[in-house]
C-alpha cells in the first residue's frame, strides 16, 4: 500500500460522518410512478436508504434504474404525470412529500442544491453567467445586486476559473464545458446547501476536464461540509468519491453499503456483474473475456415476481429467487443485499479466451503518411484538424486511437473511410492512395473494403425503415448475393453472428434497445467482408453491462475474419483490454504510439501518463501511482500552439523549447515512438502509473 | 456590422431589381396597350398606333424596362410628358426628377401623386392593426405554451385557430351583419371622409378588427410553439430547482428565448399588413395601397403597378433586415464579430 | 430449463411497446378528428352533388327573385339573380376541392424538389436558390396572385401556377431546414459508404423522414389556398362561370348586405367551415405523429 493511495483515501473521507447523528435525508418506502393517459407506470416500486451529514452518497445503477427519478423526486419536480404515491422522503428533519410550492421554493436552491449532466443546456443561453449566478443569493440571501454580483465573482474564483470580472458578463456558449460545469457548480453552492444532488456531472466531459472537476467537488464539499448525492452510471469514479454506495436496478436498491466493503466483496450477482464487466487496466483480451450479463433490464411493465435480476441470474432457483417480496439482508456491518442466496453464491471464475493463433509479422493492411486536414475558416482563420498523422495498422491487428475532444480522431476516421477528404498526405492500402479519395468516387471494391461503425445507436439505424434495411441494401449493392431469397439467407447470417433473433430484422429502430441497434450496425459493417472496419466510439453510447457484450462480440468476429479494426474510443480502460496497438492523439497530433504493453507501461508520453492517470476503477486495489492534474484546459483548434501542442498544459514541461520547438520524434523501440523534448533516458525512467497494468 | 449593413443594402437593391424586372415582365401579358390604355377607348386605332409609334412601345423588353430604369432615377426625362406627343400631361415636379414613378394611366395623373397618400391611409390602418395585433398575440401564445394541452391552452388554441379559418372578407360580412345592420353602432364603409356623418376615428374600427381577427390568430400559434419549445428546455429545470418562482421563471428566463424566433415573424406581419389587405380595404371602401394595387393590376397600369412594387419589395427587405438584426440583439449566439 | 428459457426469450430482446401504424394514430386526437369531419362533409357533399336533388346552381328562378328568403324549394333561399344557394355552395365546393388540393401538391413536388436539393448540396446551389427564394417571399402572398391573375387571366391552370410560384418558396425553406437537420445523422453517412446515389439518399433515405412535417404543412397550405382562391372570387378574379364560386358568391351579395345578409353569410360560412376543417386536422395530425 503506498503512501499516495493512502492520502487519496483521506481525502475523499475526511469528511467521515458521526455515527449516530439524525440523518440529513432520509427516503422510507418510496414509491415513484408515472401517470400516462392509458397506463400507469412504476419507475421506482419501494425505496429507502439514507444520507448522513457531510456524508456523500453514491447511487450506482444503469439506464432506467430510477437514479434521476428519485433525485427529482426529492426536488419535487417529477413533471406533469410523475406521482410520489407513497412513502416519504425527509430532509432535515422536514417531510418533503406533500410540502406545498412555497415550502418547496424557499428549500430549492437553498438548502437542496443540483448540478446536472449536460452544462450547456442547464445553462440560460441569452443571459449572462453573472446575472445567472447573481438570481441565487438575490432570491435566497436577501442580497442586493450589488452585492450578488460580489458574491458571485468571489464564488468564481472558489471554482477555480480565472479572470471573474470578465466571466461575468460572458454568455454559456462562449466557455468551454468544463468551465459550464463548474460555473453550474458555483451556482448550486452559492447559498451553501446542506446537500448536493449531482446527476451525472462528468459524463460527457473529456476525462482530463472530469478529473479536475471532480477534484473541485470534493475540496468544495470538505470546505462547505456539504453532503453529497452522488449519481452515476460510472463504477470508477463513485468508488473513489464516495464514501457509501446503493447499487440500483430496475427501480429497486439491490445493494447498499460502505464504498470500500462494497466494491472488495460485492455479493449481489449484478454488482458483481458490473465490477467484471468493466475491463481493468490489469488484463486484455489475450487473458481475459469480458464477462457480459446476458439479457436485458427490464422495463417497469416486465418486472418478474421476486427478484428482479432473476431472469439474467446464473444463480437462480426456482421457489427461492422467484418469491414475492425479498427483501433487503444485513450482509456484514453496513452492508445490505438484496438476494435469497447470497451466503451461498458463488463468484464466477474469470473466464479465460481461447487460444488465438498467433501470426507474426503479417504485411501492413493500411499506412497513414503524413495525412493533414485543415479547414479554411476565414481569411485568417484556419482550423488544423490533423496535422502529419502518421501510423500503420497490420493485417488483422487492432490500432486504438484515443485522445480526447477537438484531437481530430473523428476526422481521421471519416477521410478512412472516404466521408471526408484529406488536405494533403498518403493513406495507402493495398497499392491505392485513398487519403483524397472521396467516398463516391471510390470504386466500390475499395468501398467494400473499409466500412464503419457509427458512435450514437440512435442515428445510426434510419427510422423510416426496418431494421435490416440498410443491410439487405449493403449487400445488394454490393454485389455479395443476387436474388431476393440469398440476400435474406445472408441477413438471417449476419443476424445469428450478432447474437440477434431473426425475427428483429423487421422491427422499427424505436422498438429497439441501444445495445440491439448497435449490434445491427456491426452485422451491416459486416455484410460485404471488409478487409478494414472503423469503428468510432462503438460502445460510449451504451450502457456498460451492454457495452460488455457488444464488445466481446465485436472482438470475436474480429478475431474469426482476421479483420483489421481502427477502434477509437477515449476510454482507456476499454483500449487496454481491446487493442493490439495504441496511436494516442493530442489537437491532431499523434503524440505516442506503441504497443499496447508499451503505452500502459513505463516512459510513456506525459500526456499518455495523465489520460492513463485519470482511469477510475471500482477495484480498491487497483489505484494509480499518482493522479496527475493537468492544468488550463485544450487550446482550441483554431489556435494551436507553436512548438509542442501539449506544452500549455504538460506537468513535466521542460521550458521555452516546449513551446517554440515542434518536438522530436524519440524512438523508444521498434515500435514504440514519443514526440517530446524530454530525453529518451529520461522518459524511460518513469515507472508506468498502474504497477498492475502489464500484469497479464 | 459596417460591413454587414452594406452587404445588406446591397442585396437590397437588386432584390428590388429582379423583383421590378419580374413584374415588368408578367405585365407582359396584359392585354392592351399603353397607349391605348393613355388614349382611352374612344381614341381611333391610328391615334393608339401613332403614339405608340412615339413612345417606342414597340422595342425589346430589355429596353423598355432600362428606359423605365432610366426615368426612375432621373437620366432621362418622362416620355409621356413630352411635348411631341400631343398630350398634356403635366408633373409638377418636371419631367426629369429622381424618383419619378411615370404617369398612372389609370388615374391621369404622376404617380407621385396617388400613390403616397393611399400608403399613407394604410399605413394608419396597417400601423393601428399592428399596435393591437402585437400585445394579443404575445399573451395568447405564451399563455396556451406555458401549459401545453392545459385547459387554457385548448381554449385560446380553438380560439386561434378558428379565426385564422376565417378570410377577411367573411369575417367583414360577419362584422358588418352585426356592428352595421342588426346593431348600427358603426359605419359601414370607410372612405375617411367626415361626409357620411361617421368620425374617421369609427370608421377605423371595422377595418381594424377585421385584420386583427385573421392575423393575431397565425402569430399567436407560431409563439406558442415557441413557448413550448422553450418550457422544455433544461435551462427551464435549473431555473425551478433554483428556487425561483413559475413567473419568475417565465419572465426572466423563458420569455426572451421565446421571443427569438417568433420576432422575424411579427415583423413579417407588417409585409401584409400593407399590401395584402385589398380585401379590407374592398369591402369597407378604404382608399388603400392594396386597393390601388389591385386596381393597377387590374387595369394594367405598369407605371403605378412597377411603383407599388418597389415600395412593397423595399418594405419587406427593410423589416427582413430589422428583423435580422433584432434578432441579434436577443440572442447572443448569432452576433457578428 | 426454465432458466435458459426466460434467459434465451430475454436475450431475444422484447419489443418496445409494438406501434400501431402511423395513420391510425391520428384517429386519437379529437382536433384532428373533427376537422376530418368537417373536410369529408364537404368531400362526400362534392362528390355526390350531380345526383343530390338540388336545383340546378345555374338556373334562375324569377319568381323567387323578389323574395329570396329560405323556402320549401330553396332551403338557403336565392342570391340576387334567382339562384339557389345551396346548391350552389355544394357545386362550389367540387371546384374548390379540386383545384386546391391539385395546386397544393404541384406546389409540394416543386417545393420539396427545390428545397432538398439547397439543403443536401449546400454551396451555390443553395444560395442561389435561397436567393430566388428571397426575392419572392418579399412579395405578400396576395400580391403575387393578384399580379399574376390579373395579368395572364383566371384559370385552373393559371391557378395552378400562381400556387407553386407563392408557395413552393416556404415549403423548400421547410424542406432545407429539415434536410439540413437529416444530413449529418449518422444512417446517411451509413448510405454513402455503400456507394449509394445522391438521388437514393434523397429520395429514399431523407424524404421520409420529412413526412410528417410536410403532411402538416399540406393541410395548412391547402386552407390557405382555398382562402385565396376566395379572395380572388371575392376580387373579381375568380374563375370564369359556370363553376359557382364561394368568393364571387359574397362580392355580387355584399352589395345588399343591409337587406338579404344570408346571401353573403352562407358562402362566407362555407369557407370558413371547410378551412377550419383543414386546420383542425393539420393541427391534429401534428398533435399525433409527435414523438
Amino acid at each position: 500500500m503506498n503512501v499516495n493511495a493512502s492520502t487519496l483515501n483521506e481525502v475523499a473521507t475526511v469528511a467521515t460522518p458521526v455515527a449516530g447523528l439524525d440523518p440529513l435525508l432520509e427516503i422510507k418506502n418510496l414509491r415513484i410512478e408515472f401517470r400516462g393517459k392509458s397506463d400507469t407506470i412504476v419507475a421506482v416500486p419501494d425505496l429507502s436508504f439514507r444520507v448522513r451529514p457531510g456524508e456523500s452518497y453514491g447511487l450506482v445503477g444503469e439506464s432506467g434504474c430510477g437514479k434521476s427519478t428519485t433525485a427529482m423526486a426529492i426536488m419535487g419536480y417529477l413533471g406533469s404525470t410523475g406521482v410520489i404515491a407513497r412513502g416519504s422522503i425527509r430532509f432535515e428533519g422536514k417531510e418533503l412529500v406533500g410540502a406545498g410550492a412555497r415550502e418547496l421554493r424557499s428549500i430549492r436552491g437553498r438548502r437542496i442544491a443540483m448540478v446536472y449532466q449536460d452544462p450547456m443546456s442547464a445553462l440560460n443561453p441569452v443571459k449572462t453567467i453573472g446575472a445567472q449566478l447573481a438570481e441565487v443569493p438575490l432570491l435566497h440571501l436577501g442580497a442586493g445586486r450589488k452585492e450578488a454580483m460580489e458574491m458571485a465573482a468571489a464564488m468564481l474564483a472558489d471554482v477555480r476559473l480565472p479572470d471573474a470580472g470578465d466571466m461575468l458578463k460572458r454568455y454559456p456558449h462562449q466557455l468551454s464545458g468544463g468551465q459550464q460545469q463548474r460555473v453550474v457548480i458555483a451556482m448550486a453552492l452559492l447559498a451553501r446547501p446542506s446537500l448536493l444532488l449531482l446527476d451525472e456531472p462528468t459524463t460527457g466531459l473529456d476525462v482530463t476536464v472530469e478529473a479536475a472537476v471532480i477534484d473541485l467537488i470534493a475540496e468544495l464539499r470538505r470546505r462547505y461540509s456539504t453532503s453529497l448525492l452522488f449519481i452515476s452510471h460510472n463504477l470508477g469514479l463513485i468508488a473513489e468519491t464516495c464514501d457509501r454506495v446503493g447499487i440500483m436496478y430496475s427501480g429497486e436498491m439491490v445493494e447498499e453499503g460502505g464504498t470500500g466493503d462494497l466494491f472488495r466483496n460485492p455479493r449481489h450477482p449484478y454488482t458483481q456483474g458490473l465490477i467484471d464487466c468493466i475491463p481493468d487496466i490489469g488484463s486484455d483480451k489475450r487473458s481475459l473475456v469480458l464477462r457480459a450479463i446476458p439479457g436485458h433490464i427490464p422495463l417497469p411493465q416486465e418486472r418478474p415476481a421476486g427478484c428482479l435480476f432473476a431472469p439474467r441470474c446464473s444463480g437462480f432457483t426456482k421457489g427461492l429467487c422467484d418469491a414475492p417480496a425479498l427483501d433487503l439482508e444485513r450482509a456484514g456491518e453496513d452492508h445490505l443485499v438484496r438476494c435469497a442466496r447470497w451466503q451461498v453464491m458463488e463468484r464466477p471464475a474469470a473466464v479465460a479466451p481461447e487460444e488465438a493463433d498467433h501470426p507474426d509479422k503479417l504485411a501492413d493492411a493500411i499506412t497513414l503518411r503524413e495525412v493533414t486536414k485543415v479547414y479554411r475558416l476565414a481569411a485568417h482563420k484556419v482550423l488544423k484538424a490533423n496535422e502529419s498523422v502518421s501510423f500503420s495498422a497490420r493485417k488483422a491487428e487492432i490500432v486504438a486511437l484515443v485522445g480526447e475532444s477537438g484531437c481530430g480522431k473523428s476526422t481521421l476516421a471519416r477521410i478512412v473511410t472516404g466521408l471526408d477528404r484529406a488536405t494533403s498526405g498518403a493513406i495507402r492500402m493495398a497499392g491505392d492512395n485513398i487519403a483524397e479519395l472521396e467516398a463516391r468516387d471510390r470504386p466500390r471494391r475499395l468501398l467494400q473494403s473499409v466500412q464503419m461503425i457509427f458512435q450514437n445507436p440512435d442515428s445510426t439505424l434510419n427510422p423510416s425503415h426496418s431494421a435490416a434495411h440498410s443491410i439487405r441494401r449493403s449487400i445488394k449493392k454490393f454485389g455479395v448475393r443476387k436474388g431476393k431469397s440469398a440476400i435474406e439467407q445472408r441477413v438471417r447470417e449476419l443476424l445469428a453472428m450478432v447474437r440477434l433473433s431473426p425475427a428483429l430484422a423487421d422491427r422499427k429502430p424505436s422498438q429497439l434497445s441501444g445495445g440491439q441497434k448497435q449490434r445491427i450496425a456491426i452485422a451491416r459493417a459486416f455484410a460485404a467482408d471488409p478487409s478494414l472496419i472503423v469503428a468510432d466510439e462503438p460502445v460510449s453510447a451504451l450502457d456498460v453491462s451492454v457495452q460488455a457484450a457488444v464488445v466481446t462480440l465485436l472482438l470475436d468476429i474480429q478475431k474469426e475474419k482476421h479483420t483489421t479494426m481502427l477502434f477509437i474510443s477515449h476510454d482507456l480502460a476499454l483500449v487496454r483490454h481491446v487493442a493490439d496497438r495504441v496511436v494516442v492523439m493530442y489537437l491532431g497530433k499523434v503524440m505516442e504510439q506503441g504497443t499496447v504493453e508499451e503505452v500502459f507501461g513505463g516512459g510513456t508520453h506525459p500526456y499518455t501518463e495523465a489520460l492513463i492517470s485519470a482511469i477510475r476503477s471500482p477495484n480498491p486495489d487497483e489505484t494509480p501511482r499518482e493522479r496527475i492534474r493537468l492544468a488550463g484546459e485544450t487550446p482550441s483548434p483554431v489556435n494551436v500552439p507553436a512548438g509542442c501542442r501539449f506544452a500549455t498544459r504538460c506537468h513535466r514541461k521542460l521550458g521555452a523549447v516546449c513551446d517554440t520547438v515542434p518536438p522530436p520524434i524519440r524512438r523508444m523501440s521498434e515500435t514504440h515512438e514519443i514526440a517530446c523534448h524530454i530525453e529518451e533516458a529520461q522518459l524511460r525512467v518513469e515507472p508506468p502509473v498502474y504497477a498492475a497494468a502489464n500484469e497479464a | 456590422m459596417a460591413k454587414f449593413l452594406l452587404k445588406r443594402l446591397v442585396m437590397m437593391l437588386l432584390t428590388m431589381l429582379c423583383a421590378s424586372f419580374l413584374v415588368f415582365a408578367v405585365c407582359e401579358f396584359t392585354p392592351g396597350s399603353v397607349a391605348r390604355k393613355t388614349l382611352g377607348p374612344f381614341a381611333t386605332q391610328q391615334q393608339v398606333d401613332i403614339l405608340s409609334e412615339k413612345l417606342k412601345a414597340n422595342d425589346p423588353l430589355i429596353v423598355r424596362y432600362g428606359r423605365w430604369l432610366g426615368v426612375l432615377v432621373g437620366a432621362i426625362p418622362d416620355p409621356l410628358q413630352d411635348p411631341a406627343t400631343g398630350l398634356n400631361f403635366k408633373d409638377p415636379r418636371g419631367a426629369q426628377y429622381f424618383g419619378n414613378f411615370g404617369y398612372s394611366t389609370l388615374s391621369k395623373l404622376p404617380v407621385n401623386d396617388v400613390i403616397w397618400d393611399r400608403l399613407g391611409n394604410t399605413a394608419v390602418l396597417a400601423g393601428l392593426a399592428f399596435l393591437l395585433i402585437v400585445p394579443l398575440s404575445i399573451i395568447f401564445g405564451i399563455l396556451s405554451g406555458l401549459k401545453e394541452g392545459g385547459p387554457l391552452d385548448r381554449s385560446l388554441s380553438v380560439i386561434c385557430i378558428t379565426f385564422t379559418s376565417i378570410p377577411e372578407f367573411a369575417s367583414g360580412v360577419f362584422l358588418v351583419t352585426l356592428f352595421v345592420i342588426l346593431w348600427p353602432v358603426l359605419p359601414g364603409t370607410s372612405p375617411l371622409n367626415a361626409d357620411g356623418g361617421w368620425s374617421v376615428a369609427s370608421q377605423l374600427i371595422l377595418p381594424v378588427a377585421v385584420l386583427v381577427i385573421y392575423d393575431f390568430g397565425y402569430v399567436a400559434r407560431m409563439i406558442r410553439v415557441s413557448m413550448i419549445g422553450v418550457m422544455e428546455r433544461p435551462f427551464i429545470r435549473t431555473a425551478v430547482l433554483k428556487g425561483m418562482s413559475m413567473r419568475k421563471v417565465v419572465l426572466g428566463h423563458a420569455l426572451r428565448n421565446a421571443m427569438i424566433a417568433p420576432f422575424t415573424v411579427l415583423l413579417l406581419q407588417i409585409n401584409f399588413l400593407v399590401s395584402g389587405v385589398v380585401v379590407t380595404e374592398l369591402v369597407f371602401a378604404y382608399p388603400g395601397f392594396g386597393r390601388l394595387l389591385l386596381d393597377a393590376s387590374l387595369f394594367g397600369d405598369i407605371a403605378t403597378l412597377e411603383a407599388a412594387t418597389l415600395v412593397t419589395v423595399a418594405i419587406a427587405v427593410t423589416t427582413q433586415l430589422i428583423g435580422d438584426l433584432g434578432y441579434m440583439l436577443l440572442d447572443p449566439r448569432i452576433r457578428v464579430r | 430449463m426454465a432458466l435458459q428459457d426466460s434467459i434465451a426469450r430475454v436475450e431475444m430482446g422484447t419489443a418496445k411497446r409494438a406501434q400501431r401504424p402511423s395513420w391510425m394514430r391520428i384517429f386519437r386526437s379529437r382536433t384532428a378528428v373533427v376537422g376530418l369531419c368537417l373536410v369529408l362533409f364537404w368531400v362526400v357533399a362534392a362528390l355526390l352533388a350531380p345526383i343530390l336533388p338540388l336545383p340546378s346552381p345555374t338556373d334562375s328562378d324569377v319568381m323567387a327573385m323578389a323574395n329570396p328568403t329560405p323556402s320549401a324549394a330553396h332551403w338557403l333561399g336565392t342570391d340576387i339573380l334567382g339562384r339557389d344557394i345551396l346548391s350552389r355552395l355544394i357545386f362550389g365546393a367540387r371546384t374548390v376541392l379540386f383545384v386546391a388540393p391539385l395546386s397544393v401538391a404541384v406546389a409540394m413536388i416543386v417545393g420539396i424538389t427545390l428545397g432538398m436539393l439547397a439543403g443536401y448540396f449546400g454551396g451555390w446551389i443553395d444560395a442561389a436558390i435561397s436567393r430566388a427564394s428571397d426575392v419572392i417571399l418579399a412579395f405578400p402572398v396576395l400580391v403575387i396572385y393578384v399580379i399574376l391573375i390579373a395579368n395572364i387571366g383566371p384559370s385552373v391552370i393559371n391557378i395552378v401556377i400562381a400556387t407553386t410560384i407563392a408557395s413552393a418558396p416556404g415549403i423548400g425553406r421547410i424542406t432545407r431546414g429539415l434536410v439540413l437537420g437529416l444530413k449529418e445523422q449518422e444512417y446517411i453517412a451509413a448510405a454513402k459508404l455503400r456507394s449509394e446515389s445522391t438521388l437514393y439518399i434523397m429520395l429514399v433515405e431523407l424524404l421520409p423522414n420529412c413526412r410528417s412535417m410536410l403532411i402538416v404543412d399540406a393541410c395548412l397550405r391547402i386552407g390557405y389556398t382555398i382562402i385565396t382562391i376566395g379572395i380572388l372570387g371575392f376580387l373579381g378574379l375568380g374563375l370564369p362561370p359556370p363553376n359557382p364560386d364561394w368568393g364571387g358568391m359574397v362580392k355580387e351579395s355584399v352589395t345588399v348586405l343591409n337587406v338579404w345578409p344570408l346571401m353573403s353569410l352562407a358562402p362566407s360560412f362555407a369557407i370558413v367551415s371547410l378551412v377550419l376543417g383543414f386546420n383542425l386536422l393539420a393541427d391534429g395530425i401534428r398533435e399525433a405523429w409527435k414523438p
